[in-house]
Order: C-alpha cells, then sequence, then structure tokens
C-alpha cells in the first residue's frame, strides 16, 4: 500500500518536474525571440512606410511579378540543381552590383570633391611612388624601395596640400576626362592587374591592365569626336563595362561548369526592362513610394515634403566613411601587429602591454558622445578651426572606432597558425619579413572583414556627429576636407520631430530606410568577405 | 641576395636589415600608444573645459542644484539629469537584464546547434541597429502603440525610451552571460544529472550561480551601456529636465525627461554657441558620464577577471 501511494506522489512530482521544465524551457524561448521578433515588427513598419506598397496597383504588382519572378523563380529551381551555375549566378549578381556602385560612386564622389582637385593629390602621391617603384623593379638590389613607397606617399600628401593653390593653376588646363582618365582609370587598370594576377588565373594581367587604360583613352577621345561626354563616357566605360566584360569573358573561358549562371542578371534586367514597357503601355501605376529617384538625388526641403530628398547627406555620409578608413586603417593594424606579434607578455614591460590591452576595451565602452567632446575640445579647440568640418567627423568617428578596428585585427592576426611563422623563419625570413609577406596576407581578409563592420557602425553613428556641429539640414555635399560637411543620420535626427505625417512617417522612414541600406551593403561585404575567405 | 656580394656589403646590409627592423617596431610601437593617448586626450580635453567651467559655475551649485536650464535661464543644476538618466537605465535594466539572460540560459543550455547558429546573430543585430533608428522607432511606432494602454502618455516619454535602449542592450547581456555560461565545466552539470536533479534545476541552481561573477560583469557593462547611450534617448524622452516625481512613480515614465546625455546634444545642437558656460558644461556633463561608464567598465574587467580565474 504504502509503496503505491509512494509511486503515485513521485509521479505526480514526476509530472510537476516536467511541466515546470517545460515552462521554464519556453519562457526562455520567449525571451530569446522577443526582442528579435519586435525589431522584425519594427522594421516592417518602417519599410511600409516609406515603400508604401498598398498605394500600387494589383496590375502593377502582377505585370512584374510575371516579368521578373516568375523567370527569376524557373532559373532559381534550375540553378539549384547544381552548385557550380547557382554560385557563379549569386556571384555574377554581386558582380554586377559591385560595378553600379563603383560607377556611382566614381561619378559622384569627384563630382562633389572637384576632380581637379583629386587630380592634383593623386598626381603628387602617384607620381613619387611610380619613380620609387619603377627603381626598384630595375635594381632588385635596392631593398630599401619597399619602406620607401609609404614615405613618399606621406611626403607626396604633404606636398600636395602645400603647393595645393599653385599645382591647381597647371592642372587646370587638363581636360576633364583626362583627368577622369587618370583617377579612375588608372586605379581600376591597377585593381584589374592585380585581381587577375592574384585572385582569378587564365589571362596576362598586363595585357588586361593595358586593355583596360587603352580602350577607356579611346572611349574618351572618341566623345570628342562623336560628340558624348567624354567624362562620362570615361567612368561608365572603365567602372562598368570593362570590368563586367573581363567578368564575363574570364567566366566564358575558364568557368565551363557554371558559365550558364552568368544569364541570370541578364534575366533580371531584361524582366525590368519588359516589366517597365508593359506597365508604360497600360497605364499601371506602382506605390507611391517616398523612396525615389528623387528622394535619393534631391536636397531636402522643409516646405514640400514630396520634393524631399537626402543626396547631400548620403554623399557626405559615404565621405565620412571613406575618409576615415583612410585615417584609421593603418594605426589600428599597426597596434593589433605590435600586440599580437612584438607586445612582451611578461616582466614590467608585459604589465605595460596588460595596461594597453585593457585601456583599448576601456575605450570601446566609452559612450559614444564623449568622443564628440575629445573632437570637440582638443581637435577643434586645439587646433583652433571652425566646427563641422569632414575631416574632424572623420577623426572623431575614426577614433570611436578604432579600439574595435584593433580588437578585431587582433582576432584574425591571432588565428594565423603558428606553423606559418616557423616556417616563414626556418627559411631566414626576418621578423618583418615574415610579417610582411606571411601573416598579413593570411589575416587581411579577417582584419578587412572587422574593419569594415567597424565601419558599417560609424555609418549610423550621431551623438558624436552633433557635439562637433555637422549642420543637420544642408543644401550641398561638402565639396572638401575641410568644408562643412553633413550626415545621413543627423537629417533624420533633424526631422525625427517634424509634426506632419508626410514628414514623420514619409521622409523619415526612408531616410532611416536607407541608413539602414547602407549599413547593410556595407555588413553585406564584410560577410561575403569572411565567408569566401574562411578556412 | 646573390654571390657575387662581397661579405662586407652583405654585412653592411644586414645591419640597415636590423635598423630597419627596429624602425617599423618602433613604428607600430607607437599605434599601439596611441590609444593610450586617446584616452589621456579624452581625459585632457574634458578636464581642461570643466575647469573653465567651475571657475563660472561652482561645483556645489552644479552637483546639488536641482534645476537644469542652461540656455534659458542659466541654472546649471546637473541634479535633474543624473535622476532622468537613472529613470531610463532603470527602465531599461528592467527590460533588457532579466530578458538577456534568459536568452544566454537558452543559448547555452537548450537550444540546439543549428538554433544557436540562427539565434546568435540574430540577437547580435539589436544591437548593430543605428540607435537614432531606435530613437524613431520609439518615437514614432512605440508611443502611439502605448497611448492605447496609457492615455495619459505623453508624446516624449521615458517609458518608450527605456523600451527601446532595454531591446539594445539584450544582446551586451546575453553575450557575455553565455560565454560565462558555457564556461562552467561540464562535469559540474553531470554532478547534477547524477544526483538526479532535472535540467531546470541544473540551470538554475548549478549552472546559473556557478556563472554568476560572468553574468554580474555583464549586467554591469549592459547598465553602463545604456546610461552613456545618446540619441535613442534624445529623441524618444525629449528634453525637459525635472526632479523625480515622487508621490506618483509611474509619471516619471510616461512624462518627458532629459539624460545628461541628452542634455549635452541639446547644448550642442543650439544656434551660436561660443566659449559660454553652457558649453564648458557639456564638459562638466561629459566627465561626470565618462567617470561613471569608465568605473563600471572597471568594475566589469574586475569581476570578470576574478571569475576566469575560478575554473582555469
Amino acid at each position: 500500500m504504502e509503496t503505491d501511494i509512494d509511486k503515485i506522489t513521485k509521479n505526480r512530482q514526476q509530472i510537476l518536474r516536467n511541466i515546470k521544465g517545460i515552462i521554464f524551457r519556453s519562457i526562455l524561448l520567449v525571451a530569446t525571440l522577443i526582442g528579435i521578433v519586435s525589431l522584425f515588427i519594427l522594421m516592417i513598419y518602417v519599410f511600409s512606410d516609406a515603400i508604401n506598397p498598398l498605394s500600387g496597383e494589383i496590375g502593377w504588382y502582377l505585370a512584374y511579378f510575371i516579368t521578373i519572378i516568375l523567370p527569376m523563380l524557373g532559373f532559381l529551381f534550375y540553378a539549384l540543381r547544381d552548385p557550380d551555375i547557382w554560385g557563379t549566378s549569386i556571384q555574377s549578381f554581386g558582380v554586377l552590383f559591385g560595378v553600379i556602385i563603383l560607377a556611382i560612386m566614381s561619378y559622384t564622389i569627384p563630382q562633389t570633391l572637384n576632380p581637379y582637385d583629386i587630380f592634383v593629390y593623386f598626381l603628387t602621391i602617384s607620381i613619387p611612388i611610380t619613380i620609387v617603384t619603377v627603381y626598384g623593379y630595375n635594381n632588385p638590389k635596392a631593398t630599401w624601395t619597399g619602406t620607401l613607397i609609404p614615405i613618399v606617399a606621406v611626403f607626396g600628401l604633404f606636398l600636395g596640400f602645400i603647393f595645393f593653390d599653385s599645382l591647381e593653376v597647371y592642372v587646370d588646363i587638363v581636360e576633364e576626362w583626362i583627368v577622369y582618365l587618370f583617377i579612375i582609370g588608372i586605379p581600376i587598370s591597377i585593381s584589374l592587374w592585380i585581381i587577375t594576377k592574384y585572385v582569378i588565373s587564365g589571362f596576362n594581367e598586363k595585357k588586361v591592365s593595358l586593355y583596360c587604360f587603352g580602350f577607356t583613352t579611346i572611349i574618351g577621345l572618341l566623345g570628342i569626336f562623336l560628340g558624348y561626354n567624354s567624362s562620362l563616357g570615361v567612368i561608365f566605360f572603365s567602372t562598368i563595362i570593362f570590368p563586367l566584360i573581363f567578368y564575363i569573358s574570364h567566366n566564358i573561358l575558364n568557368n565551363k561548369e557554371g558559365r550558364i549562371g552568368l544569364v541570370s542578371p541578364l534575366i533580371l534586367i531584361l524582366g525590368i526592362f519588359l516589366g517597365l514597357t508593359i506597365t508604360g503601355q497600360l497605364e499601371l501605376s506602382g506605390p507611391e513610394s517616398w523612396l525615389n529617384i528623387n528622394f535619393l538625388t534631391a536636397s531636402f526641403s522643409s516646405l514640400n515634403p514630396r520634393e524631399a530628398g537626402i543626396y547631400p547627406q548620403v554623399i557626405g555620409s559615404i565621405l565620412i566613411v571613406v575618409l576615415m578608413a583612410i585615417v584609421i586603417f593603418p594605426v589600428g593594424i599597426g597596434a593589433a601587429i605590435y600586440l599580437e606579434e612584438y607586445a612582451p607578455k611578461t616582466g614590467f614591460l608585459g604589465r605595460i602591454t596588460q595596461f594597453i590591452e585593457l585601456n583599448i576595451s576601456n575605450l570601446a565602452g566609452v559612450p559614444s558622445v564623449v568622443y564628440g567632446l575629445l573632437g570637440l575640445g582638443l581637435v577643434i579647440n586645439g587646433l583652433n578651426i571652425e566646427r563641422g568640418l569632414l575631416l574632424v567627423a572623420s577623426i572623431t568617428l575614426g577614433l570611436l572606432i578604432l579600439p574595435i578596428v584593433i580588437v578585431s585585427s587582433q582576432e584574425a592576426i591571432r588565428s594565423v597558425p603558428d606553423s606559418f611563422r616557423q616556417g616563414s623563419y626556418g627559411v631566414g625570413g626576418s621578423k618583418w619579413q615574415t610579417l610582411k609577406n606571411i601573416v598579413l596576407p593570411e589575416a587581411m581578409p579577417g582584419i578587412l572583414t572587422g574593419t569594415i563592420l567597424a565601419l558599417g557602425r560609424a555609418i549610423g553613428e550621431t551623438a558624436p556627429l552633433i557635439i562637433i556641429g555637422l549642420s543637420t539640414t544642408q543644401f550641398s555635399p561638402p565639396s572638401g576636407i575641410m568644408e562643412k560637411a553633413t550626415a545621413l543620420p543627423l537629417q533624420i535626427y533633424a526631422i525625427a520631430s517634424y509634426p506632419q505625417p508626410e514628414y514623420r512617417y514619409g521622409v523619415v522612414a526612408a531616410g532611416v530606410v536607407v541608413l539602414l541600406t547602407l549599413m547593410l551593403i556595407m555588413n553585406a561585404i564584410a560577410i561575403i568577405l569572411r565567408n569566401k575567405y574562411q578556412r | 641576395m646573390n654571390s657575387k656580394d662581397t661579405s662586407g656589403s652583405s654585412l653592411q646590409r644586414s645591419g640597415i636589415k636590423t635598423q630597419k627592423e627596429k624602425a617599423y617596431k618602433a613604428l607600430l610601437l607607437f599605434c599601439a600608444i596611441f590609444t593610450v593617448i586617446i584616452t589621456v586626450g579624452i581625459v585632457v580635453s574634458l578636464i581642461d573645459n570643466t575647469f573653465i567651467f567651475f571657475s563660472q559655475i561652482s561645483p556645489i551649485e552644479f552637483f546639488t542644484g536641482v534645476n537644469w536650464h542652461p540656455l534659458t535661464a542659466g541654472e546649471y543644476g546637473v541634479l535633474p539629469l543624473v535622476t532622468g538618466t537613472l529613470i531610463i537605465t532603470v527602465g531599461s535594466a528592467v527590460i533588457a537584464l532579466p530578458i538577456g539572460l534568459a536568452a544566454a540560459i537558452y543559448l547555452s543550455e537548450y537550444a540546439s546547434e543549428a538554433i544557436r547558429a540562427v539565434l546568435k546573430p540574430a540577437l547580435e543585430i539589436l544591437a548593430g541597429v543605428p540607435t537614432i533608428v531606435y530613437g524613431y522607432f520609439a518615437l514614432v511606432y512605440i508611443t502611439p502603440l502605448l497611448k492605447g494602454f496609457i492615455p495619459a502618455i505623453q508624446p516624449f516619454n521615458a517609458l518608450s525610451a527605456s523600451i527601446v535602449v532595454g531591446i539594445m542592450i539584450i544582446p551586451m547581456v546575453s553575450s557575455i552571460s553565455e560565454d560565462a555560461l558555457d564556461a562552467v565545466p561540464d562535469s559540474l552539470r553531470q554532478a547534477g544529472y547524477g544526483v538526479g536533479s532535472s535540467k531546470f534545476d541544473v540551470s538554475t541552481k548549478i549552472v546559473v550561480p556557478s556563472a554568476f561573477s560572468g553574468i554580474i560583469s555583464s549586467y554591469v557593462l549592459a547598465i553602463s551601456r545604456a546610461i552613456g547611450e545618446t540619441m535613442a534617448v534624445t529623441l524618444a524622452a525629449g528634453q525637459s529636465p525635472h526632479m523625480p516625481y515622487f508621490p506618483n512613480i509611474i509619471q516619471n515614465l510616461t512624462e518627458s525627461t532629459q539624460t545628461m546625455t541628452a542634455a549635452m546634444v541639446q547644448i550642442a545642437g543650439a544656434e551660436s554657441l561660443g566659449q559660454t558656460a553652457a558649453y564648458d558644461a557639456m564638459f562638466a556633463i561629459g566627465i561626470t558620464l565618462f567617470v561613471m561608464t569608465f568605473s563600471m567598465n572597471l568594475l566589469a574587467e574586475y569581476i570578470r577577471n576574478k571569475f576566469q580565474e575560478k575554473y582555469k
């Protein structure tokens, strides 16, 4: 009898325990999901406010469904069966998207900063580098040329800064398209050289870069006779047409298994054109999206929300990030290398290393607004310059993300196996040679991933920029690094509390979507880099 | 290097090589030291202007004053800002600390590898969204939603700010706590199961207490982050500093307030900012904020180091 009662109570306890476990487990799951789900819902709200999907006609959606979605789905089912084709089609989308962004940046950034100004710096930096490189190429005994290159680059930068005014007079007589040929055509030719040499095989790197430069020159020259804008021709050809021809021919010749995948972007482009024709013919209207071409290319208007745009802010944000990468990348990498490869771990000096590392982790926890005070108190008041300049914004945000860059670079360097270093020492490499030739190339994808992620975060930073006095609403992008700058999140801040619903739910929502998209693009680049090079 | 080299020039070259190595090392060392220079720079620029501020306004007035109207009335009492910050910090902690810990327990003890691989990065996204976007969400979507439940709520209010700041710092709690839970040796869990404990008991009575210091460290870091949070609270909680309402505590959440960070943004955004007392007041608040967050970060670091020693 007693055992029976015991069994029943035990059973009951068992059930209670099980119920308790299940409840606990579901509470935990709900807690894990609640933040993600609420953010997701908020995202849906902001996207639907920005794009207004319900205001479009059903026929419009149907037309694009038939011309784009259906063919793409069809191809997707076909491509999924073959990983080669699948990989190629994803890659070709990436390449297409990449060259379009490259072309837009190559056009807008020189437009904003004045191509001739960039040309001056291009000349003062590249001419000394070229001289040293050519000298080093012809005299293999001169081992110091590698060291000299960064030094002359910095020297050239200073030279350009000091003699800017006198040099600009001479540069002004050059045709605009020749300027673009130099500042865009040459870097792209060199990049193609590097890509053919190190990333993909099958072509002669000298021929590829010479063709790129030669044809771009011809396109520019033809513009004079045929009457089209030579500058646009040079940009368009060197950033989109030639890289695409290069990519397509590379795939057709060297990627026999997956080359069918090249068709997929073509399907999309054809679908868009077909959809445009159909909706135009049948007069079907799409959604009244706040996020349209005008929004991306116009400047802000406080009177008419339909005319308001964010062009100066987007360009401002991009310029800040580009400049920030240039300013902070060498220092971040340098500190990471020192801490991982050189820093003593024991003794008194080891204590100092520990102190530096502790300091870095604490800097990462300093509120961003305090970095604004650093920029204001030390840079602006210390140098006695105007508030709100582009360079100060880049330096301030750069200091803010420096700890993140250092920590992620440290991790990347640490993940290089020690056997690699031993191998290099074994064949007589010095510490610096080992670093330069073995460790850094191996760690570079990881370093770049971490840096790009940090830069992506910096795009959304607002508070430090307000403290250093960036103007919230500005009607033109900054035209130089010592000019007044503006940034996308500042515009969002300025108009988020406008009472009119057209601004609150329309213009600001569209601005938020653009900001999130910029971050998403940078994160996507970082993730692709990581996945591609992950061991 | 080829065989034609005379030994003399080869020696000379290896001399240059060592020089070069030394130069590189010095350059890299400078990069590492640069991070210390930043900290020094922050401290110097804060202290410098704070001294100027305290030469105009007495520290006693600053730290004990209950009115903050720097731009209009020239009143510089920091207490309303500190309490405003505390209200939002407490509000966000109430949301983030339990949720973050629960998420950490789920990810560490319950979730399968596949679920973990999805949920962990998804949680990190919460910390990756710009704070200005969170502020906009709070102002435009969350406050109208709250108005359905609390009709008295104002367009700018501390509650919506607390909610978004809470969401924002969840990953801070969950990821650091999860590391702490993961570091608890499996033998402790096995011992628990060995004496017939359920998973619930093992999780709550063995794993969580064992990782206690790591969890506390994550809490301290998250609270420090909430204190320093700027744009979300500026947009959502508004700019009306006041001392906390005492008997009616709910009112503190439904009405607008101003945090220390928001006050700095307001001053910086004001037109025609010269070398006025208001300008220097920014630095005085800044140093208050810096000392608070910096000491909390150090505290978290200290707790975590203690904890790491435990299972080495």
